[in-house]
């Protein structure tokens, strides 16, 4: 591998009028890493996410993939390239099944042309097929194969968070963003999702990025992690090292009293 | 009962027509979700496409020969308006491509009705009679086994995934702006056949045909039949056909409050059935819309 890094951002910058919702931001993610992105809310996280999947494009700075830039690519472009994302509000496709979500997402690794959809052509028939079964078994992995066929609007809350999660999987990523996977679960439902993404990391060997605020999940399986800020990164490094940056404490706690007093 | 056929039989060349116009605005607004009302301009361009060519270049052929390579025609003069009003309109979402698509449909009009070789005003005559009801319904048919085709496969899982959610369609790797044309340029094409079957049926086009209404009452039919659904338009299609058909046999007075009637049979839709007689659903004859295996 020449390119050391699956993902670097390369001093980041996102404006909106005036308002600088990312700083300058820089990331790097090597194969394998499991790296998350933390901070107070508002502090620019799911904008910097939106630069690295193409919804924005950012003002100033680069995003590289594996050496290339992408920071003018559009989001589909980025996806067939290798990065897959979850929302924070879940964006599902309502009215289609289960496995209808994870078909449309997997499809672009099997397309078949249009003509020989319409005449089902034995080579269709072939895609089709091994698309079914890539996704059928995505499914058994995160245990939804019994409702593959249940429209996805009608899943319970955690299993539409899981049902994302292996959508975004059915595209066959080399990296994979989770934007607060665990946002609105029960305490029971987050230990699964911590086992959960423990178990894609191994199984899949892949590189996550995941922007959550609840500590104990991102302390539990982040092996380094970074902290914006007002669109800043204030600090980086492993969850030992952030629980005890005064800055990472300033920025969720607020300054000390006696500073506050001065 | 000759003179009950003369009657029955244009009446079911109209509703094969209206039929591939609603699959086609379907296919636009049911299943890409991408708010259209300019399919008579569609409709029109085929039409007038389709009548230049039964005036001007026919050669002496056999008609169902000249009837096929006229809708050819149709069909290819729409798709191209399709590809070049869709590439610039549908970077608009909702309520703006909305507007934008109406405001292609008054032009096409308003640009016939001032072009002299159209037969602007004045209307286009003596367009040679080709059409009869078998063709029609050959059209019907084969369109019909397209659509049905089309959305089992990956692109028409794609068109949907684009209506459920385009930025999460995007992120998986949909070309969205691609499937968004593609649904406006199949669309166009059909309302483009429907045109020339139209214009060698009636023999004679006016602008006043294509005007903003049509879009309208095809949008109706479609939201009818439960948008969406390709089933559900045809039924749409047939019921908005030969209701104002039967409603003429009720007498004057009934036939002149049809618009009134229209309208509280889409509010009592609306109110009932707000997803249309269908909804999402599809009648299932012939097994041609079973869901592949499992």
């Amino acid at each position: 591998m020449s390119h050391p890094y699956i993902l670097e951002a390369d001093q980041i910058t996102m404006k909106f009028g005036g308002l600088t919702a990312v700083n300058k931001l820089s990331l790097k993610i090597l194969p394998g890493d499991l790296v998350g992105l933390i901070g107070p809310n508002g502090a620019g996280k799911t904008t910097a996410f939106n630069m690295l999947t193409g919804i924005y494009h950012p003002t100033e700075g680069e995003v590289r993939l594996l050496g290339e830039n992408i920071s003018k690519l559009r989001p589909y472009q980025i996806t067939k390239r290798g990065v897959a994302r979850t929302f924070q509000n879940i964006r599902l496709f309502k009215e289609m099944t289960v496995l209808e979500n994870l078909l449309v997402a997997g499809q672009s690794t099997y397309q078949s042309g249009l003509i020989s959809s319409i005449l089902k052509t034995s080579q269709f028939k072939k895609n089709e097929e091994a698309l079914r079964n890539h996704c059928l078994e995505l499914l058994k992995i995160f245990k939804l194969e019994k409702k593959s066929q249940f429209l996805s609007k009608n899943l319970p809350y955690g299993e539409q968070r899981r049902l994302e999660i292996a959508r975004a999987m059915a595209t066959s990523p080399q990296l994979l963003l989770l934007d607060e996977p665990a946002a609105g679960m029960n305490p029971q439902e987050t230990k699964e999702l911590t086992e959960l993404i423990r178990f894609i990391r191994n199984h899949f060997k892949m590189a996550i990025l995941l922007i959550e605020h609840d500590m104990g999940l991102v302390m539990d399986v982040c092996d380094r992690i970074s902290v914006l800020d007002y669109g800043e990164l204030i600090a980086y490094g492993n969850p030992k090292e952030i629980q005890n940056n005064p800055k990472v404490i300033e920025a969720y706690l607020g300054p000390k009293e006696e500073e506050k007093d001065l | 009962m000759s003179g009950f056929f003369d009657y029955l039989i244009p009446l079911l060349s109209n509703v094969g027509i209206f039929i591939i116009l609603a699959l086609g605005l379907n296919l636009i607004n049911g299943i890409c979700g991408q708010f259209s009302l300019g399919h008579a301009g569609f409709w029109a361009v085929g039409a007038y496409a389709a009548g230049a060519y039964g005036l001007y270049f026919a050669p002496e052929i056999p008609n169902f020969i000249n009837l096929f390579i006229s809708c050819l025609v149709g069909m290819i003069t729409s798709a191209l308006f399709g590809l070049a009003i869709g590439i610039p309109c549908l970077r608009l979402r909702g309520d703006y491509l909305a507007i934008a698509t109406l405001g292609f449909g008054e032009i096409i009009r308003i640009v016939i009705m001032n072009t002299d070789k159209l037969g602007g005003p004045r209307g286009m005559t003596n367009i040679p009679h080709w059409t009869n009801i078998f063709w029609v319904y050959a059209w019907v048919i084969l369109f019909i086994f397209i659509i049905v085709n089309f959305l089992k496969g990956p692109h028409g899982r794609a068109m949907i995934s684009v209506r459920e959610d385009e930025i999460a369609s995007e992120s998986m790797g949909i070309n969205t702006f691609k499937y968004k044309t593609m649904a406006v340029v199949i669309g166009a094409a059909m309302a483009g056949v429907a045109g020339a079957l139209f214009a060698h049926g009636q023999q004679f086009l006016h602008p006043n045909n294509f005007t903003f209404m049509w879009s309208v009452i095809i949008l109706l039919m479609i939201i009818l039949g439960g948008l969406g659904s390709v089933t559900g338009a045809i039924l749409g299609a047939i019921i908005l056909t030969i209701l104002p058909e039967l409603l003429r046999f009720m007498g004057t007075t009934i036939a002149e409050w049809r618009m009134v009637i229209y309208s509280l049979l889409l509010i009592a839709l609306m109110l009932w059935r707000p997803s249309g007689i269908l909804g999402k659903r599809e009648i299932n004859l012939l097994g041609l819309f079973k869901k592949g295996k499992t």
